[in-house]
């Protein structure tokens, strides 16, 4: 048997691989036979040159041929889908639409997760660049401070050779309350954001100019940088240039740039930034020896690392640097500490520490909206493919005749699935638009900047069209693998026994979607009622229409309470008048060392304190518990203090026991005191921080003249009041801002984050239900067109609509009981470890289970309810005779 | 009537030559013999599955066998309107002709 010749391996792989299917097996064979041919007429060597150069000549033409081929075969799946889809218009725009929005919710999501995880990351270098601060320390509880000493980085600069930059940052006015202030011409206004850098900051900080450049930013000692808004806001369209703002009444600053805002995108926060010059020359001047001191951390610092050096081998060398460097003195002072350096991009999610320029954001909230918002993406996908599962059981027939007709289970099985892709790929064409239009939505309510460009980037783009390849593969494949599988006669006669496991898959699913939702239900209603509960909770002590306004600092004259009292006492509709500074909302904490008797002398306690006038603790309705309050009366009152029940507990005596206990208010960084008096009262708890936390101990000293006024006024009329007040204060302090805020807003500020939250969940709740219920009508509509002929022949036997609907709900209604039992425990376990974050919060009491539960069900049987309907009251003569 | 380029006429012609062996290795052969150039697969089948979908030819499927590796034949033969075709090219073909003595390098007649 003379062994047939083989042409060689990798010619036949390449010529393989670029036939089509069609022809493949006898071009290769006829390539065969002649390859023998030629082995036998001319030898082996001569027929492999021949068989390979046949290979090379044909492959380009086949491989063309074949593209063409697949081209001409998917233009065929695609008319074939779009016949279909357009001939079933409303199962395809429930399902496209339905998809859409959960895909849009998971666009949305990754965008704001885009966002916030771009903080700090705009940048040249970026991840060169740290924070120096002082490290918090968990043994004795030292929060750490994100702020150092100015003699820092300097130093660090000058020691360390990898420091290739730094940059010091500086708040003007952030130890006088409302003393800040800026005068244009005629306009006089406050500012918390006004900021002194040195000049490498342009170098180091990725800053866009609109106006001026880096170069003549800080050209002059009294230059001025305003960011675009600010600019648009002072000046509106005229260029800002060389125009002049009088800072504090004293100074004239003249602008020198305008830049793009980074408050956005950054931990930085500035409208206005100043020169380092201007420090030393101006606010300063008294202090010549600033830079040298190591004792008060009064400025954020930043270091720019040279290319390869390592933040942490930096960290370990800086014990040493303290010792070396600090002085003595300052060392024995606050004992043990360390620097920790913290990458600037870091900084947003991870640094909480006292001092920080601005409250910084949470992962955690980052995760959970990822999360949420999965689940929602989650729902939107099992109900797609609900959908297609149910709709390609009704082509079963289309099946059957295909298939004996001879089409292969290959053909169906990707035309299912195509029909599935192409459904989903429009459904993410819808969801790209519909995220534009809510990207500025989202802008709005939580206050976040999502610009529609971010969509467009390639990894973005790669990863949503991924989601809507998987969802619609996994959407078809269970009809093109179940359904293909059916034999052409079972198909045919409408006899489609569907599997036991295919219904239990399907309900399976409705649960789940439904159990979602329900557990989106219980989130809300229990948000909300910790909401009502913070809303109308006793606070201890009186918000509404209480004003608080900010004193006008030194630099405008003396003024005392006295006089305003007087003044203010006179407009109608003022019930009193008082002043106050710290611990409380709309003012700053405050925090100060005391000694209280009992312990030892040298022991420092830190406490919250409330600098008040006489009548402060009348004015607010606090209770008195023991003892009394400040009164005129007692002209020794202003050695004494009052304490709240907290701190009486604190130091370990009872309210009667404390009366007559003595305190000692520290000096500032020093051993001896500046008061020292007798605990005059013990006033009740009232909630001067948020609810989030206990109430903490407070002591209350007197200090009039000192803080904001605080103004009670009469609810009636309040527009009037407000008028009238202003008109006095222009005439008292003409040259000061009139700024005021209500006690009562800035309380409901502190749970802005609430309101947010809630705003959120509502909305992605509305869109879950909205998603499941699309859902379980088509689902619904499908299994009454099932139950057509039974509902025909129960119809003729005498049953009412009535009787046939509830019949067609009974199954549903099931599904959803079983959906929320397994909703409320999971309920109960995600909202309980957010309750436990504030320190007055509610039970979590069955009826807000059960309202969550009676809604879903309300929902589903109104959905399933129509879909019944319909079935109920068709005439069963129509639908006998389809037989 | 469309035109046949040359190629697909050869290969059509092939096909008729051969007759119930009009099988592609065959019509490689034979087109190869004659023109004298090796003839590409390519060349042939190509032309050869849209000579079928304008339906001048048509093919059947054969029995594998051994001398192939197990791979099995396509025959193909003239389709009615196949014949047509070709006979309208020769039609045009011997008009052209018509009267045109044999080409001399001269351009004389004789």
């Amino acid at each position: 048997m003379m062994r047939v010749p083989e042409p060689p391996r990798w010619a036949q792989w390449i010529i393989g691989a670029a036939l089509h299917e069609r022809h493949r097996e006898e071009v290769l064979g006829d390539l065969v036979e002649r390859y023998q041919d030629a082995w036998e007429h001319e030898g082996p060597w001569r027929a492999g040159r021949w068989y390979t150069w046949q290979v090379l000549r044909s492959a380009g033409p086949f491989i063309a041929y074949t593209l063409l081929w697949y081209g001409i075969m998917i233009r065929n799946y695609l008319l074939i889908t779009w016949r279909t889809l357009t001939r079933n218009k409303a199962y395809s725009l429930i399902n496209t639409i339905g998809l859409a929005m959960g895909i849009a919710v998971c666009v949305l999501a990754l965008l704001y997760v885009q966002h916030e995880w771009g903080y700090d990351r705009q940048h040249p270098d970026a991840d060169r660049i740290v924070r120096v601060a002082y490290s918090p320390n968990a043994e004795t509880g030292y929060p750490g401070l994100a702020k150092v000493p100015f003699a820092v980085a300097p130093a660090l600069e000058a020691d360390f050779p990898q420091v290739e930059e730094t940059v010091r940052l500086f708040r003007v006015g952030s130890g006088e309350a409302g003393s800040h202030v800026l005068q244009h011409d005629e306009d006089l206004f406050y500012t918390d954001a006004f900021y002194v850098a040195e000049p490498a900051f342009f170098d180091v900080f990725a800053v866009e100019f609109v106006h001026g450049s880096a170069q003549s930013a800080f050209q002059k000692a009294n230059s001025l940088v305003l960011t675009e808004p600010m600019a648009q806001r002072l000046f509106g369209d005229a260029n800002p240039l060389g125009q002049e703002l009088i800072h504090q009444n004293q100074h004239v600053l003249e602008v020198s740039a305008v830049v793009t805002s980074i408050n956005e995108q950054s931990h930085l926060h500035f409208d206005f930034l100043a020169p380092w010059a201007f420090l030393a020359t101006e606010l300063y001047s008294s202090w010549s020896s600033f830079e040298e001191d190591w004792s008060a951390a009064f400025t954020w610092s930043y270091l720019r690392l040279a290319d390869g050096a390592s933040p942490d081998a930096l960290e370990a060398q800086l014990p040493a640097f303290i010792q070396d460097r600090y002085p003595e003195e300052v060392r024995q002072r606050f004992g043990d500490f360390s620097f920790i350096l913290q990458p600037i991009t870091d900084i947003h999610f991870h640094s909480h520490l006292r001092g920080e320029i601005k409250a910084n954001g949470n992962v955690r909230v980052v995760y959970g909206i990822v999360g949420i918002a999965l689940l929602v993406l989650v729902i939107a996908c099992i109900n797609f493919m609900n959908l297609a599962t149910a709709r390609s059981l009704a082509r079963a027939k289309e099946v059957g005749v295909r298939k004996a007709l001879g089409a292969r289970r290959g053909h169906l099985v990707s035309q299912f699935l195509g029909e599935a892709v192409v459904l989903s790929m429009v459904s993410l064409v819808l969801a790209l638009a519909f995220v534009g239009w809510a990207a500025s939505l989202l802008g709005t309510i939580a206050g976040v900047e999502l610009v529609l460009n971010d969509v467009l980037q390639p990894p973005l783009v790669i990863g949503i069209v991924g989601i809507g390849l998987l969802v619609g593969v996994l959407a078809g494949s269970y009809p093109a693998f179940v359904l293909s599988a059916f034999q052409p006669t079972e198909a045919l006669t409408g006899v489609v026994r569907q599997g036991r496991g295919a219904v239990t898959l399907r309900k399976l699913l409705v649960v789940v979607q439904f159990a979602i939702t329900i557990v989106f239900f219980i989130s809300i209603a229990v948000i909300q009622a910790q909401i009502r509960h913070i809303h109308t909770k006793e606070l201890g002590y009186h918000t509404a229409e209480t004003l608080l306004i900010q004193r006008p600092s030194q630099r405008f004259g003396e003024f005392s309470n006295a006089l305003f009292r007087d003044a203010f006492l006179k407009v109608p509709d003022v019930l009193d008048v008082s002043g106050g500074f710290g611990s409380m909302p709309g003012e700053p904490r405050s925090t100060w060392n005391y000694w209280v008797e009992g312990t030892p002398r040298e022991q420092k306690n830190r406490v919250s304190t409330l600098y008040g006038d006489y009548n402060i603790v009348d004015l607010l309705n606090v209770d008195i518990v023991a003892g009394r309050t400040f009164s005129e009366e007692f002209g020794t009152d202003d050695s004494g203090f009052l304490l709240n029940e907290a701190a009486v507990a604190e130091f370990g005596w009872t309210p009667e026991e404390a009366l007559g206990k003595q305190v000692g208010q520290f000096v500032w960084r020093e051993d001896t005191f500046s008061k020292q008096g007798p605990v005059l009262g013990v006033i009740k708890n009232f909630h001067y921080e948020s609810l989030h936390e206990p109430v903490k101990p407070l002591i209350v000293t007197l200090t009039p003249d000192f803080g904001a006024l605080i103004v009670r006024i009469r609810p009636d009329d309040r527009a009037e009041t407000l008028a009238q007040l202003r008109a006095t204060w222009q005439r008292l302090a003409p040259t000061a801002p009139f700024e005021y805020t209500f006690i009562d807003d800035n309380v409901a500020q502190l749970y802005e984050k609430e309101q947010q939250l809630h705003t959120i969940l509502n909305a992605l709740a509305v869109l879950a239900v909205g998603i499941a219920c699309l859902g379980l009508s088509g689902l619904a509509a499908y299994m009454a067109a099932r139950r057509t002929k039974e509902m025909g022949i129960r119809k003729v036997l005498g049953a009412s609509i009535a009787g046939l609907m509830v019949l067609l709900c009974k199954d549903f209604t099931r599904l959803v009981v079983l959906a929320f039992i397994v909703a409320a425990p999971i309920g109960y376990f995600v909202m309980e470890p957010w309750l436990q974050g504030y320190a007055s919060r509610i039970t979590m009491t069955p009826p807000l289970f059960l309202i969550a539960g009676v809604m879903a069900l309300g929902i589903a049987l109104l959905t399933v309810g129509y879909q019944a309907f319909n079935a109920a009251v068709s005439n069963p003569v129509d639908v006998l005779r389809q037989e | 009537m469309e035109l046949l380029t040359r190629s697909e006429e050869l290969i059509l012609l092939a096909v008729w030559n051969l007759q119930a062996e009009a099988y592609g290795a065959a019509i490689q052969a034979h087109l190869t013999k004659v023109t004298g150039r090796d003839w590409s697969f390519g060349a042939i089948y190509i032309p050869l599955e849209r000579l079928e979908a304008r339906g001048y030819v048509r093919s059947m499927k054969q029995e594998p066998t051994v001398k192939r590796r197990g791979r099995r034949k396509r025959y193909f033969t003239l389709t009615k309107a196949g014949v047509a075709a070709l006979s309208h090219m020769r039609h045009i073909q011997n008009t052209l002709w018509e009267g045109l003595g044999p080409l001399a390098l001269d351009g004389g007649e004789g």
